[in-house]
């Protein structure tokens, strides 16, 4: 299990699971930190502090957010399903039963 | 169905509150979008600012006209989203859903589409007028992005107005697409459209809903919010729903709000580039994991060097212009023959004490435009980040940090700037070290004392002061989190102490801009010279009456009069710390008035009018002859920046903490800490020295 901590600086990578508890939870998600969204570390601190990007947001986190919060490597299909590296196309939201 | 229902209750409420004259616009939009900026480039200086009923929170109103319409502008906190869990959404969210908005400004910062708009859904699902201004479209179209502005307020259902806050550009489009945007047509489908999980329990809460009340306006909202669990929501919720409510779908729903955005930048957004290079590269330096705390003490040193340095240069000038006003104001006096006592007055009580306060007025602005300067580069963020160590380890979140710097130039906006700590111990932690952050009000006496006594250490004398409060406020803090931590295990042994963790956003570099620091800097200088104008002005003419006057009248001996009185009563108390003099005594009660006061009252009693090298040489006779030397200097400063704040700050301490109890204890506290630190300070260096 890898989290932001174990992150490479610069590399890209995928939140796969938020270990987060709340409030501190609420307020990542609602800045974008949700699950299947792509991450990349900037910067750490000596005491741990993470600075990351996400969604186009550049946030400071303690260390114990960090480490609550579960990243992966992308993969193959990531990259193919992800135009540009980021975001992602899903058509036919309009409407029930788009889904 | 449905929808008549909903278009009913619409029409209903807007029939209530007919189409007057003046529209009320709410401007509403994430911090650093840009939203104060768009709205003072509408409503300029002349604004009213007042508090949120109940709350400290501030609340800007500004009128604009246009067109024969009246807009009543109102800014709303910068916020992320419209949950209940702080003050400033709370606030927020209670007047969009109140009838008194007519429209709401939703500011955007074009160049962060992604996070901002999540803010916009939120505020589109309440069912109220909203028009998108799309702010920094200069940043976008650097960066070689385009922004289809066909397709994005299709997909959103709101207009869409380009406009740019710091060019001011599009602010006629933005205020007549408000005008035209007062109604909403109610569309067939929702604009975010949820699982079918997730849209099947919205189906039955809101029936529920329309059930017990069939006027209900935009029940989708409340059925949103109560599928989020807001406590506010559910507290006011009529019927029962809980059969419904199985779990929080809050991260469900936040997700999926999310996808809906991405779908939407995928349409809307071309040649998308994320990240900001030249923001990269400076934070490698500035937030470097070992170079980036030495960089900012580095920053706060010079940033007082020039406080000091530079400032005491340009106050040359004004000690010129003081003493060419005195003499001419006591000659003219005395060519139209007016009395002594009112010369004395004037002189000796107005002059002397407004005048020797103003003199300072360069060294203040420099500290005001460094503190603008980091604050509008976006590095104020920063700080928070470099400090996060240090801080956790006496118990705060590095977010405290941003209070305490500001508590370098004034305390009483630096209290109030508390607020943004979620947690109440850490407020009420914040609240009690932040005055040991000498203000700006304090730096004459800085001046004044070890220019007197010590001589080329001048300014490290002064500086020590900064470095010795900051010292002091972190180990009390410390304390106050080791006692904290104590009494939670009496109270529920074996629970490891709650830490407050770090999250805050970190804006992109950017240039300051010239204009909105020259305004922050100008706000505080001009608060500066009304407390010359009002308090100090004040205090001056009450030191000099009682400094002169006594039991029987005029007196030329001030040691006979009822000020002596007063300083002599303090003396044994203030004694072991080298202060025990009346004269001193004195001037410390004036101090709390305004800390400026302190120095105001040491021209009026050693009778010079400027702080200028006459004057203080004059000051620094007076004192060497009744027993005051370098070390009970040190021992004075020390004390001053310790002791009690100003009662501005007291009230806004008071108003920040709603408890006399801890108000008292704030007050308490920082006496006995004054007290103590001097009598420490002056009793040891007597035993080295002497």
């Amino acid at each position: 299990m890898m989290t932001l901590k174990d992150c490479r600086r610069g590399n890209v990578y995928i939140v796969e699971k938020s270990m987060l508890k709340q409030p501190g939870k609420r307020r990542l998600e609602s800045l974008g930190l949700t699950e299947g969204t792509l991450i990349s570390k900037l910067n750490e601190a000596i005491d741990g502090s993470i600075i990351f990007l996400v969604r186009g947001s550049r946030l400071a986190i303690g260390k114990d957010l960090a480490d609550d919060i579960i990243v992966r490597d992308m993969t193959e299909s990531d990259i193919r399903g992800k135009k540009n590296g980021w975001g992602k196309r899903r058509r036919n939201r309009h409407g029930k039963g788009g889904i | 169905m449905a929808k008549a229902e909903y278009n009913k209750t619409h029409n209903g409420s807007d029939n209530n509150s007919p189409q007057t004259e003046e529209l009320q616009v709410g401007f509403i939009g994430n911090p650093n979008s840009g939203k104060t900026t768009l709205f003072n480039a509408y409503t300029g200086a002349k604004l009213k600012v007042a508090n949120w009923p109940g709350v400290t929170v501030e609340k800007k109103e500004g009128v604009f006209k246009s067109h024969n319409h009246s807009y009543k502008l109102v800014d709303l906190p910068g916020i992320y989203s419209l949950t209940s869990y702080s003050i400033e959404e709370k606030v927020s969210r209670q007047y969009i859903l109140s009838d008194d908005v007519d429209v709401i400004i939703d500011v955007v910062d074009a160049s962060n589409l992604e996070r901002n708009l999540y803010l916009t859904l939120q505020l589109i699902e309440i069912g109220k007028p909203v028009v998108l201004a799309l702010n920094m479209m200069d940043i976008v179209e650097e960066r070689g992005m385009e922004i289809d502005l066909h397709r994005m307020p299709e997909m959103l259902g709101i207009p869409v107005i380009p406009v740019s806050a710091r060019k001011k550009t599009g602010l006629d489009i933005l205020m007549h697409a408000v005008s035209h945007h007062t109604e909403i047509e109610p569309e067939n489908d929702p604009i975010v459209v949820y699982s079918d999980l997730i849209e099947d329990k919205i189906t039955k809460i809101t029936e529920r809903l329309r059930e017990h009340n069939p006027d209900i306006y935009n029940p989708r909202f409340y059925a949103i919010k109560l599928l989020e669990k807001d406590p506010e929501i559910m507290d006011t919720c009529p019927v029962d729903v809980s059969d419904i409510l199985d779990k929080s779908y809050e991260t469900e729903i936040i997700k999926q709000k999310y996808d809906f955005i991405e779908e939407v930048i995928e349409e809307v957004l071309i040649n998308r580039q994320e990240r900001a290079r030249r923001t990269d590269k400076i934070d490698r330096v500035l937030t470097h994991r070992i170079w980036g705390m030495p960089i900012f003490f580095g920053i706060m040193g010079l940033v007082f060097l020039l406080t000091f340095a530079l400032g005491d240069g340009i106050k040359g000038i004004f000690e010129g212009w003081l003493e060419s006003l005195s003499i001419w104001v006591d000659s003219s006096l005395s060519a139209i023959n007016a009395g002594p006592i009112l010369i004395s007055l004037i002189v000796d009580g107005i002059i002397a004490g407004v005048g020797t306060v103003l003199t300072f007025l360069p060294n203040i602005a420099i500290l005001f435009l460094a503190l603008a300067f980091l604050e509008d580069s976006g590095y104020m963020a920063r700080v928070t980040y470099v400090m996060n160590g240090i801080m956790n380890k006496i118990g705060l979140s590095g977010r405290a940090f941003i209070p305490m710097l500001l508590g370098f130039g004034c305390t009483v906006p630096a209290i109030m700037a508390t607020r943004t700590l979620e947690n109440e111990r850490d407020r009420r932690k914040t609240i009690l070290i932040t005055p040991f952050m000498s203000c700006s009000a304090k730096i004459p006496i800085y001046v004044l004392l070890s220019g007197m006594f010590f001589g080329k250490l001048a300014s490290l004398a002064a500086l020590s002061m900064y470095i010795i409060g900051l010292v002091a406020g972190l180990l009390t803090s410390y304390a106050a989190t080791k006692v904290e931590n104590k009494i939670d295990q009496l109270k529920a042994p074996g629970e490891k102490p709650e830490v407050n963790q770090l999250l805050i956003e970190l804006p992109e570099y950017k240039n300051p801009n010239l204009y909105s620091i020259l305004i922050y800097v100008w706000e505080n200088v001009k608060e500066y010279l009304a407390k010359a104008g009002t308090t100090i002005f004040v205090a001056s003419i009450i030191l000099w009456f009682i400094l002169r006057f006594s039991t029987t009248g005029y007196v030329e001996d001030m040691s006979q009069g009822f000020g002596a009185a007063i300083g002599r009563f303090l003396v044994p108390i203030l004694e072991p710390a080298g202060l025990g003099f009346w004269q001193i005594s004195l001037s410390l009660i004036a101090g709390l008035a305004a800390k400026e006061v302190v120095v105001s009252s040491m021209g009026i009693l050693f009778g010079i009018i400027n702080i200028d090298e006459a004057g203080i040489s004059t000051i620094y006779q007076s004192l060497e002859a009744i027993g005051f030397g370098p070390l009970n200097a040190y021992a004075m400063m020390i004390f001053v920046l310790f002791y009690t704040p100003c009662i501005a700050t007291l009230g806004v301490i008071a108003k920040e903490l709603k408890s006399a109890k801890w108000t008292t204890f704030v007050i308490t506290f920082q006496l006995a800490f004054a007290w103590l630190a001097s009598v420490i300070v002056y009793q040891i260096f007597k035993l080295i020295l002497y």
